[in-house]
């Protein structure tokens, strides 16, 4: 799947849109020094990773979660994907091989 | 910052040093112009050779101001970051479901502090090939029995990374009365 930087970029962001409205979930993070960051000209999407694995796509997003005592990453984790990759088939339709999700912070 | 903007920081830090050299070895006298054989960086050099101080003398410490500070820039750039080790909870065909060792870490801390009568925890991570290890130091409550409140944070610490990880990890206590960040005077076990 080719696609340029102006396009992975835009799809970055509706990507991203699409797991900070997870519930549970307070931010996306790139890193410190911008490890999962999609960059395009004008602009970039910090914590949401878009690379080209052979035909398809694969994309990380890194994210910061609420803390509560009854808190359940997998599950979190599970729902983050499901909504990026319902986000994913909508713009881009069987394109995105895989969603990894990163729990880098936990925030009160 | 990514590679094509990483890559342009370093070729300008690198420009800086080399300029920067330059005129503090034909301002100290070290080389002159002339014997640089590039005819345009000799006239360009030229003036410097013609200081007398005290302009020479702020050129000098502006040059080595530059030489040093591009040496860092430089040694920062070509420096990889820490990076934050990250532990698998799920991997399938879909994906690959991980969380940072930092993030672990303040679960772990926060639910060791929601036991009753825990003032402070803080914990640290290791994973063998036997599992997941964690060692917590627990700050207590002066009035509480911290033996049995050892039990109750290690189970707890269990039970949350059991919910998370679906595997056991191997947990152990060590509680104070004193705040974390004193030395050690008491400790049980």
């Amino acid at each position: 799947m080719q696609m340029d930087s102006t396009d992975r970029l835009e799809l970055a962001r509706f990507l991203g849109g699409a797991a900070i409205a997870v519930p549970g979930v307070v931010g996306l993070r790139g890193g410190r020094s911008g490890e999962v960051t999609e960059y395009g000209p004008g602009g970039r999407v910090s914590g949401v990773a878009v690379a080209a694995a052979a035909e398809r796509l694969q994309v990380t997003v890194s994210i910061a979660a609420r803390y509560s005592p009854d808190l359940d990453l997998a599950r979190l984790a599970g729902r983050v994907r499901r909504a990026v990759q319902r986000v994913a088939d909508e713009r881009v339709p069987d394109t995105v091989e895989r969603v990894d999700v990163v729990v880098v912070d936990l925030v009160t | 910052m990514n590679i094509l903007n990483r890559v342009l920081v370093i070729l300008f830090t690198l420009l800086v040093i080399a300029a920067s050299s330059l005129v503090l070895a034909v301002t100290l006298e070290l080389v002159a112009p002339q014997r640089l054989r590039v005819p345009l960086l000799s006239d360009v050099l030229e003036p410097f050779a013609e200081l007398q101080p005290p302009p020479q003398t702020v050129a000098i410490a502006i040059a080595a101001g530059l030489l040093v500070l591009a040496l860092v820039v430089l040694i920062a750039e070509l420096t990889p970051p820490a990076r934050d080790k990250k532990l698998t909870i799920k991997k399938d065909d879909l994906g690959r479901v991980t969380v940072s060792e930092n993030g672990l870490r303040r679960l772990v801390d926060r639910e060791a502090a929601l036991v009753p009568g825990v003032m402070e925890a803080r914990s640290e991570l290791y994973e063998s090939k036997q599992g997941l290890r964690v060692k917590s130091r627990v700050s207590v409550d002066p009035g509480s029995d911290a033996p049995q409140l050892t039990d109750q944070v290690r189970d707890r610490i269990k039970g949350a990374l059991e919910r998370h990880f679906g595997r056991v990890a191997e947990v152990a206590v060590d509680a104070q009365i004193e705040p974390l960040n004193r030395k050690k005077r008491r400790r049980v076990r």
